[in-house]
């Protein structure tokens, strides 16, 4: 199917989690580790994609949202999709560390057990940071 | 949901899944295609834009392929990224993907799909670069 037309992915009985996080290495590392958990992960880096997503229809049951992303719009977004989407679990996080925290008890409710600890989400987004301010390890 | 565990996962090593590096601005898209890749059994670590994926890049993620879009917004769009990481990081294979039929030639030696392109050839070429990456040039002598 061309990959412009859209289409609910057909159930495997696993929950799907948005995670929609505006720093690229906190989201990559979270999707990976949600992944590791059990769950689909659908990533958005803006407001406008977690709209476009929701919009094409695609199943979401946990939406991990920055309140800071897309300029801090991530409250009132959160306040839109409740009322137009209330069977989507929305996880409200703030910063690395919260992030990590918010993960982590999304994935104790997951298929699989933690890969690690949570707390080691937060030691690898910022590795990741460090190298990518001094290109080196 | 299923109570079935798993050992947790092994560090990593060199029997590690192929990296592709996903460029693309429209998030449908990206999503269909990171989903299709890792159904196939890649690891596929997702990018919006050209700037984040040279951030990842410059963080020291393992990249085996690069699939970008030619057009993405932003200071720099896919042939620019493209182009830094042929020169930077020269191992990594690059594969292009572009909505507009005139695009010409952009990387020397890199397939473009024109949009909407097929998920299985997609897949099927990126196996194919990883193969040829893996197999010693005829020319080449052995140690």
């Amino acid at each position: 199917m061309p990959p412009h037309e859209t289409k609910s992915r057909p159930s495997a009985n696993l929950e799907t989690v948005l995670v929609a996080l505006a720093d690229v290495f906190a989201r990559m590392v979270v999707a990976e580790y949600l992944r590791d958990c059990g769950y689909e992960v659908v990533e958005a880096g803006s407001a406008e994609d977690v709209i476009t997503v929701l919009r094409a229809g695609q199943t979401i049951d946990v939406l991990l949202l920055d309140a800071q992303i897309s300029d801090g719009q991530g409250f009132a977004l959160a306040r839109e999709i409740r009322q137009a989407r209330p069977g989507i679990d929305i996880v409200l996080t703030f910063g690395i560390a919260k992030s990590a925290e918010k993960a982590g008890e999304i994935c104790d409710d997951g298929p699989l057990q933690q890969p690690y600890h949570p707390q080691e989400i937060v030691r690898r987004i910022q590795k990741l940071r460090r190298r990518r301010k001094t290109g080196s390890d | 949901m299923s109570a079935q565990k798993r050992p947790c996962p092994e560090p990593e090593s060199d029997l590690r899944a192929p990296t592709v590096l996903v460029a693309e601005d429209e998030v449908l898209i990206r999503t269909m295609l990171a989903q299709h890749l890792r159904d196939a059994g890649f690891r596929v670590v997702e990018a919006a834009n050209a700037r984040e994926a040279t951030d990842i890049m410059e963080a020291g993620e393992t990249v085996d392929v690069l699939f970008t879009d030619v057009r993405m917004p932003g200071e720099n769009d896919g042939v620019w990224l493209a182009q830094l990481v042929q020169q930077n990081y020269p191992a990594v294979r690059i594969v292009l993907a572009s909505g507009e039929r005139d695009v010409g030639q952009a990387i020397v030696g890199a397939k473009l799909f024109s949009k909407p392109y097929d998920l299985d050839l997609v897949e099927n070429h990126i196996r194919h670069l990883l193969a040829a990456a893996r197999e010693p040039a005829l020319w080449e002598e052995s140690d």
